[in-house]
């Protein structure tokens, strides 16, 4: 029997962190779910049927089911006034020049103008192409920034210019205002120079069309000149350019990417972004980098507003692995296996050498797995959940228990037989997904729910305690785990959950592999039913994962999550306008590069509306 | 009281502890010792997790509101309160408090100074400013930092901040020692600034801030937050700039202070916490800033899995934690039993309150005027944990060390019966805390919650 869809049940209401609005949250009405826990199960007897719980809690366990929305167009929820708003924009759209499709979709569902915060990692790799090879800056900043959570780092929400975060800035950009004027350094030539004011002129045009992505306007560049004559009047021109190179590189415009548009009429609804804006977004996404000098050509000559142009410079960048470190970032942050490194707190009386050079290990391992999913296969969500293969080290040999002869650069090796297959039995992600001493379970049941799924699952109700206890050496992670769901309060949520993360079992908590517990056979199977009504039954979680690589539930819910991430939006921010692309992939098979293809040469992603 | 010069004070640190690898003398240069005319007010906070089982912190037949003043452990309070003994008569311990919003689970750590409801119970976002911010706004004009945060763990593994500027703005915490006595100290052992220095940092921080400003026309509302951060973040680089050269003379004498974090199952280690106290404490007392915040706990409620490498336990505080409260309860511990977890956890607590013991003592030696540097200082430890799963610690005990003359100390106070159902919002001690340091409100957090200050504690 086919279950009622979960977006039948009610659009999440969740709050939206990001954007800064607080809307309701929903706590777990455990009574009343139990109720209606009961209802479904007697309609569905089937063990493990997991959706049509969620599709019961949908409402009852928590009302924060997630609207995945692929309704297309989908306004849910619009006031009058949104509507009126958003027909509007919709009518603005269209006069711009956004065909029809995209301008349906672009009513109220464009991202506003706005900055988007460059990463630690692409503030360095900015810096790096001016010149400056400062060790440790990523890291540098890291520390200053809050964590993203269960979001992208490319979310434009962020708001991360804290007073520690702009000292450790000002910090940096110190230190390469130092190198800039020293000898051999960008600013060397015109600290000697004779006529040194004309000379910055020209380190302003040049230097600041590099750092800032496009031409400098006359009055910024007056600007400038005329904050480093100031400057020069009492410090001579070697310490005055240290401060304009200083100006320079701790500005919003070269700190955060501007999305601003090209109209200046504030009135204008709708507003198609820069060829300039298009470039450094382009790049940012695709490269981590700022553009190349191909893309910046192409920005100067204005060719990428034009929608077929940008098919042609992002499919140039996205065709190899040099120039896609934002595509690996992307599937890096959705599958949060770099989380691996981030913590190796693990006992080590069970997992003795356990440390954090393997982690590190692990997740290059993996980063190198997804690289030769993307560029040496065929670049499916199928390959990438099925692939046979692993990238084996010195260091990590005996996770895989492999005889090849490896060295200390990922080897692709044939995986252990009917241990594993694809990113979901990848060491890394096992590890992100682990404990101290036990497998995370229900971290791994909750991601494959939220994150490949897209389904939204609610914190535990309060003063409920959501710890699977321990390991007493009688008791197997499963049995202690059916223990602990048994709970009224419990098990709502967790028959959610449990079921998708125990097919990872065979996984311990640094992914290694194990075939008993307490001397007992690992059970590792399962069933549920998904809220398209497809079933899913498995012995282990090599066979869930096909039969994840198959479902359309999978796709979609990939193809939401690429376009939060290219986006840089909440999925709150675009419901229903990433639904085309849904399709698309569907259709062609779950192509991933040829997803990010799509969505870097949609007009939406390159208009913008005021507020 | 033994006098001592404030700089030989921070020369001979080095015997208290800390370690001569630790601090060693490398400036010379005089000290200011006079006081200012109205001397300044500080606050410590200490952040701790996993919260504190009843029967460790109080035994139930003492009174609700005990005088502890007899040596401790008294009769009524746990031994965990040892490292506090010194101080009994400054010691002011606040029981049977609530946090309204920090009572699920974990919790958000964050809750636990912002006194709003949080954005994401499970996530470690602030809702709003924290206290600690909101002092450094009211106590930390004139001095270089108008508050610093310390961590033990870094904030890329584990958001170790309960501080933030507003919604979304997390104000980080630095669990580096080498890099905080850089950043705090580091341009004082650099030989300081000249005028011109001076004028030119400034320069170029009200530069940035016209750009910033120049943007916000083109931008909504929402994103206009980011400049107005942009804004604030320079005016205060600016601010401290104008004011580091007059503060920091009183540290010309400080030494160097390094160390750094190292992940690992046993993770906080001796030495990185003396480091750390000795940071705030030396910030305190040569007048970097008058708000110094010290997190021993995460701020999604917990020290996670991570333990002291000095207690050598087998297992992690956060275990420890869990199976005291089961035997509390009269259940069996979970863990292997190798460690009885009462005793772990008593260990655990007696630890960090022989640090923070550590740290009052170090303020305490610190002359001003005809007294200390604490006589002005109020250090309060907070518990960030979550709800009932975590030892009631939704239920906050609260220590106060100091009164700045305006409490009314060496008590034990328990402000709800029974004890585990608070009716006293933490924020009615913020409250009555930032009074007493001069700070005049009558509400901090969400009104509606917040009763004002509690007379009980006031002098």
């Amino acid at each position: 029997m086919r279950l009622p869809s979960y977006q039948a049940l009610g659009r999440s209401s969740g709050p939206d962190f990001w954007s800064g609005r607080t809307s309701r949250l929903h706590l777990c009405g455990v009574l009343e779910s139990q109720t209606r826990l009961k209802d479904v199960l007697k309609k569905f007897p089937v063990a493990g049927l997991v959706f049509a719980v969620l599709a019961a809690c949908g409402s009852a366990c928590t009302g924060v089911i997630s609207g995945n929305s692929s309704e297309p167009g989908g306004q849910l929820g619009a006031t009058p006034a949104e509507a009126a708003k958003a027909a509007k924009a919709a009518e603005a759209a269209k006069a711009a020049g956004l065909t029809e499709a995209n301008a349906t979709a672009a009513s109220g569902k464009l991202a506003s103008r706005r900055l988007r915060k460059l990463t630690p990692d692409q503030l360095a790799n900015s810096l790096r192409s001016l010149g400056f090879d400062i060790p440790g800056v990523a890291t540098r900043l890291t520390l200053t920034i809050s964590g993203t959570g269960t979001n992208f780092s490319s979310y434009a929400a962020r708001q991360d210019m804290s007073v520690p975060h702009a000292s450790e800035l000002n910090s940096i950009m110190s230190e390469v205002a130092s190198n800039a004027v020293a000898e051999g350094g960008v600013a060397a030539s015109c600290v000697l120079s004779a006529t040194a004011s004309d000379c910055a002129r020209d380190f302003v045009r040049s230097f600041g069309r590099k750092a800032f992505r496009r031409p400098l306007a006359d009055e910024e560049q007056a600007r400038y000149v005329g904050y480093y004559e100031q400057e020069q009047a009492k410090d001579g021109a070697k310490r005055a350019l240290e401060s304009l190179v200083r100006a320079i590189l701790l500005s919003p415009h070269f700190l955060f990417l501007p999305e601003l548009g090209s109209v200046a009429d504030s009135s204008q609804p709708v507003a198609p972004m820069t060829s300039y804006e298009v470039a450094a977004a382009i790049a940012f996404l695709l490269t981590d980098a700022p553009p190349d000098a191909i893309l910046s050509a192409a920005a100067d000559a204005g060719e990428l507003v034009n929608s077929a142009q940008r098919v042609v410079h992002v499919s140039r960048l996205i065709e190899s692995p040099a120039t896609a470190g934002g595509l690996l970032r992307f599937v890096a942050e959705l599958f949060r296996y770099p989380g691996a490194a981030e913590s190796t707190s693990r006992d080590p009386l069970l997992f003795p050498g356990y440390n954090a050079e393997q982690a590190q290990a692990y997740v290059a391992e993996t980063d190198a797995f997804v690289r030769e999913i993307l560029y040496r296969e065929d670049a499916t969500v199928k390959t990438l959940f099925t692939a046979p293969f692993v990238m084996a080290t010195t260091r990590t040999a005996r996770t895989y228990g492999t005889s090849d002869s490896v060295g200390t650069e990922p080897l692709r090796v044939a995986a252990p037989a009917g241990q594993r297959s694809g990113m979901l039995t990848q060491p890394s992600w096992l590890t992100a997904y682990g404990r101290t001493a036990d497998a995370n379970v229900v971290g791994r049941g909750k991601f494959v729910l939220t994150r490949l799924l897209c389904q939204t699952i609610p914190p535990p109700p309060p003063n409920v305690n959501a710890m699977v206890p321990a390991p007493d050496g009688t008791a197997t992670l499963r049995q202690r785990l059916e223990q602990h769901s048994s709970s009224p309060a419990c098990s709502p949520c967790h028959q959610l959950m449990d079921p998708l993360g125990l097919a990872f079992e065979n996984f311990d908590a640094i992914g290694g592999f194990r075939a008993t517990e307490l001397n007992q056979a690992i059970d590792a199977s399962g069933s549920v039913v998904d809220a398209t009504g497809l079933a899913y039954r498995y012995q282990n979680g090599l066979e869930l994962s096909a039969q994840l690589a198959e479902a359309p539930a999978v796709k979609d819910c990939l193809a939401r999550q690429a376009y939060a991430y290219f986006q840089g939006q909440t999925p709150d921010e675009f419901l229903g306008s990433y639904s085309e692309f849904s399709s698309r992939f569907q259709a062609n098979g779950g192509q991933i590069r040829q997803l990010v293809v799509d969505l870097l040469s949609a007009d939406a992603a390159f208009y913008r509306r005021n507020e | 009281m033994i006098q001592i010069g404030r700089r030989n004070f921070l020369t001979m640190t080095a015997g208290l502890g800390l370690g001569a690898s630790v601090l060693r003398p490398i400036l010379a240069g005089s000290v200011a010792e006079a006081a200012p005319a109205t001397t300044p007010k500080r606050l410590v906070i200490i952040g701790t997790a996993n919260g504190l089982t009843f029967s460790l912190r109080r035994d139930s037949t003492l009174g609700a509101d005990s005088g502890i003043a007899a040596d401790i452990p008294h009769p009524g309070l746990r031994p965990i309160f040892e490292g506090l003994r010194a101080y009994k008569d400054e010691l002011l311990i606040v029981d049977g408090l609530y946090n309204p919003y920090n009572a699920t689970l974990h919790g958000n750590g964050f809750a636990a100074t912002n006194l709003v409801q949080p954005p994401f119970l499970q996530e470690a976002i602030p809702a709003s400013v924290s206290f600690d911010r909101f002092m450094a706004g009211k106590l930390g004009q004139g001095v270089a930092f108008d508050s610093i945060n310390l961590a033990c763990i870094p904030h890329h593994i584990d958001s170790m901040s309960r501080s933030s500027d507003g919604l979304q703005r997390v104000f980080p915490a630095e669990a580096s020692p080498s890099r905080a006595y850089q950043n705090i100290f580091g341009k004082v052992a650099s030989g300081g600034l000249s005028e011109r220095d001076l004028e030119r940092e400034s320069n170029l921080f009200k530069f940035l801030q016209d750009d910033a400003k120049r943007l916000k026309g083109r931008l909504g509302a929402v994103e206009n937050q980011k400049l107005d951060q942009i804004v604030e973040s320079m005016a205060a680089l600016d601010a401290r700039v104008r004011t580091y050269a007059a503060t920091s003379a009183q540290c010309s004498s400080l030494a160097s202070i390094t160390g750094e974090y190292k992940d690992s199952y046993m993770s906080i280690s001796d030495a990185l916490i003396e480091a750390q106290l000795a940071i705030a404490a030396n910030a305190i007392i040569c007048g970097q800033t008058r708000v110094a915040s010290l997190n021993f706990g995460s701020s999604d409620g917990q020290i996670s899995h991570y333990g002291f490498t000095a207690l050598k336990h087998r297992d992690s505080h956060h275990k420890y934690c869990h199976d005291s409260q089961r035997l509390a309860e009269g259940k069996a511990p979970e863990i292997d039993g190798d460690t009885n977890p009462e005793a772990a956890q008593t260990e655990i607590h007696s630890y960090i309150f022989g640090k923070i013991g550590k740290l009052w003592g170090m303020l305490k030696q610190a002359p001003e005027g005809n007294g200390s540097v604490a006589d002005n200082t109020i250090l309060m430890v907070i518990n960030d944990g979550g709800g009932e799963h975590h030892n009631g610690s939704g239920f906050l005990p609260l220590v106060l060390l100091g009164t700045a003359g305006r409490l009314k100390s060496g008590r034990y106070v328990s402000l709800s019966a029974p004890e585990r159902k608070g009716t006293t919002s933490t924020a009615d001690v913020f409250v009555t805390v930032a009074n007493a340091l001069g700070v005049d409100i009558k509400s901090f957090g969400t009104a509606a919650t917040c009763k004002g200050p509690i007379a009980l504690l006031e002098a």
